[in-house]
């Protein structure tokens, strides 16, 4: 499906908030290396999946009503058979209907492991009065805890990008520091000037959160992906 | 790209609508103000008093014989409506909104007011001004609210949107040496707002620094690329209000508008190459750095003025400044020690004069000697009032005479910023508090940056440095 087929499809069933495979759809087709992930509605579908993309895989749980995966128990990762996929499904279906017998659960995300790599987090807002912010800073599950994060108004231009990656506290992290090699920064800015270049185009797009991105000394990679729309005009 | 507002700085007439007998009435002063130094006709308008201070009034504009290019707005908010529709059908260019008690009140009354206002003034093509603000002062054409405005101009224009802080930027930042261009005060901006203003402020040639106070914004996106626009051509420099929650709440009931998240405020500045000034005197200290020092983008500091603990201190203070103390150099320290092997071996950077008692060198000899190596990009030297024993006066230049001339000498000489710090400590000794003011006055009379303290002469260097490597990268 096309960025604007995903973006019709999630406003013609009343959502707002894009799913995990939706939301990487859209960002890789603006030029964001992700994870590949697709969506299987059932345990053989995702152990065909799994097996296509490669194993080790990981499933995620694929709902509009849970935001938290990891607390539900709706997340396991490094499966290494086929077996393992099977169980890591059934795992999730049942620890996640027992955790919210409410939540609407349309699936599981199968996606390839990626490699270790620094946490960023690369996302967006819409600031009432100045419209779309990208934000960038020291990701995962921190980074709310940390807040050592830089933010630029769209459009970047490429020297605004440079400035936020070194303008955060952990930039040393990206740089090099003691076992982990130093991250390719030229990769981040043009993440952050892809998404710069999405948002101008999509006025849409409420919130966006690319958390955690992987950084290697080659390339990076969005593990896991966030799109909100904003509620459709009168 | 904003110069075609330039009219409204140029009427040929003004008059003054709701114009006061009573000496503390804004109608009044405003009234005096432009009666004695702007060179066109100025009317009063009041239908009750037949003349003020010995001018012929009139009951209403529609009423002044010849034309009238820029009204000024004193009456009540029940009266605006109707000063608007005077004003249009007797060609005013621009009406500025003294009047206040509009949408600043929170009530749909008010609000409603400004919408007939606006469609009105609109529909002719008549500008506005406010409602709710001091309007212009604009020395150079003998336009000002305040009666203790200096009339000289200068090159800083300032938006506000509150006139309050505005005159408090003008009054301050007066004794400080600032002369200004043009300020606006614009309150409500129902019409005229705060992007129009910048836009004019970043083109019109009277103007090379830009202040500003900014409650809430009306079009951010391109208020944005204005502030852009305007940094590529000169300094700006923003004090935002309604940056905690507190202060949001303020802002709605002061004057009418919403502010933004304090982060992207930051980030936008940041982006745009805006120094974001934290308070008032942090507005001013910078202003005063680009005013009054020449463009630099380095970072080592030469500090002199400070003697023992006070110099430890001024030397962290700096450091924290993001300024860079550079150790004496190789070659200087050979100079210095030729000249005195004890003292020039002894003195460091911060430069304590008082350990140069009995010295052949002098404190700005020496500060002279290391500032002129190319390492150093800036100077802050401290200086404090002396007052002659026994009143007794003295035909020797004075320590703190010598310090000054050889100050001036340095920044004269290198081109560098340099910064004066008196302290703004009043002193419990009328000799000494006479002498300090007078210092004060001597240096800012001298073309000096005068700061209160170390670490804010250290902070206002820091943005300037900041401003000019952005500038720098932004090509």
């Amino acid at each position: 499906m096309t960025t604007a087929g995903i973006v019709e499809a999630a406003r013609a069933s009343g959502r707002t908030l894009l799913n995990e495979v939706e939301s990487k759809q859209l960002l890789a087709e603006a030029g964001v290396p992700v994870v590949p992930t697709r969506l299987a509605r059932s345990r053989a579908e995702a152990v065909r999946i799994a097996q296509e993309i490669g194993l080790p895989a990981a499933l995620k749980v694929v709902s509009p009503d849970i935001t938290h995966k990891s607390d539900v128990g709706g997340v396991k990762i490094g499966l290494e058979t086929s077996a393992q996929v099977r169980a890591a499904y059934d795992s999730i279906m049942s620890s996640t209907r027992a955790a919210a017998p409410t939540a609407t659960i349309e699936g599981v995300s199968v996606q390839s492991m990626a490699a270790p790599g620094v946490e960023v987090i690369v996302g967006a807002t819409r600031d009432p009065q100045f419209g779309h912010v990208v934000m960038f800073g020291l990701g995962g599950v921190l980074v709310e805890m940390l807040r050592d994060v830089s933010m630029r108004l769209v459009p970047l231009e490429p020297r605004d990008a440079r400035a936020m990656i070194r303008e955060i506290k952990g930039l040393p992290l990206l740089q090099g520091y003691r076992q982990y090699a130093p991250c390719d920064l030229d990769s981040l800015e043009g993440v952050i000037l892809s998404l710069s270049r999405f948002l101008e185009a999509r006025p849409e797009v409420r919130e966006l959160d690319l958390n955690p991105v992987l950084c290697y000394p080659d390339g990076l990679l969005a593990v896991d992906a966030r799109v909100v729309l904003e509620e459709p005009g009168p | 790209m904003g110069l075609e507002l330039d009219y409204i700085f140029h009427p040929r007439t003004i008059a003054v609508a709701g114009a006061s007998e009573s000496p503390d009435k804004f109608g009044h002063t405003y009234f005096r103000n432009v009666l004695e130094h702007f060179a066109g006709r100025v009317y009063p308008i009041n239908a009750r008093a037949t003349e003020i201070l010995g001018e012929k009034t009139y009951a209403s504009v529609r009423d002044v014989p010849g034309p009238v290019d820029y009204v000024v707005s004193a009456v009540p908010n029940n009266a605006a409506l109707d000063l608007v529709e005077d004003c249009v059908s007797k060609g005013v260019k621009t009406l500025h909104f003294f009047t206040a008690r509009f949408s600043e009140t929170g009530s749909e009354e008010g609000a409603r007011m400004e919408r007939d206002m606006l469609a009105k003034a609109k529909a002719a093509g008549m500008r506005i001004l406010g409602p709710n603000c001091m309007g212009l002062y604009y020395p150079k054409e003998g336009i000002a609210w305040g009666r203790e405005f200096p009339w000289e101009h200068g090159s800083v224009g300032i938006i506000s949107q509150s006139g309050g802080n505005a005159g408090e930027i003008i009054s301050v930042g007066a004794v400080r040496g600032l002369r200004y261009s043009k300020v606006i005060s614009y309150g409500n901006a129902l019409d005229l707002n705060e992007a129009d203003l910048l836009e004019y402020l970043a083109d019109d040639p009277e103007t090379s620094l830009i202040g500003g106070y900014i409650e809430g914004v009306k079009d951010g996106r391109r208020f944005a690329s204005a502030l852009g626009y305007a940094s590529r051509r000169k300094p700006v420099v923003l004090l935002k209000g309604g940056r905690t929650r507190a202060g949001t709440n303020m802002a709605s009931s002061h004057t009418g508008s919403l502010a933004g998240a304090n982060e992207v405020w930051e980030a936008m500045c940041r982006q745009m190459g805006v120094v974001n000034a934290f308070s008032m005197e942090d507005l001013l200290d910078s202003m005063v750095a680009f005013a009054r020092m020449p463009a630099s983008t380095g970072v080592n500091l030469l500090v002199g003025g400070g003697t023992g603990g006070k110099g430890v201190m001024s030397a962290d203070e700096c450091e924290e400044a993001g300024l860079h103390l550079l150790p004496i150099p190789g070659s200087v320290r050979e100079e210095l020690v030729d000249k005195d092997p004890f003292f020039g071996a002894w003195v460091t950077n911060p430069v304590d004069g008082s350990i140069m008692g009995g010295s052949k060198l002098t404190p700005h000899e020496v500060i002279g000697l290391i500032a002129r190596d190319p390492g150093y990009h800036a100077v802050i030297n401290g200086v404090g009032p002396t007052v002659p024993a026994n009143g007794r006066r003295s035909r020797r230049p004075t320590r703190q005479t010598r310090m000054l001339d050889g100050t001036a000498a340095i920044a004269n000489e290198l081109g560098k910023p340099v910064a004066l710090v008196i302290s703004d400590h009043i002193p419990d000794n009328d000799k000494l508090l006479k002498a300090s003011v007078e210092l004060h006055r001597q240096c800012v009379k001298d073309g000096f940056a005068v700061f209160p303290t170390i670490s804010r002469a250290a902070r206002a260097i820091r943005s300037l440095v900041d401003y000019y490597r952005w500038r720098e990268a932004a090509g």
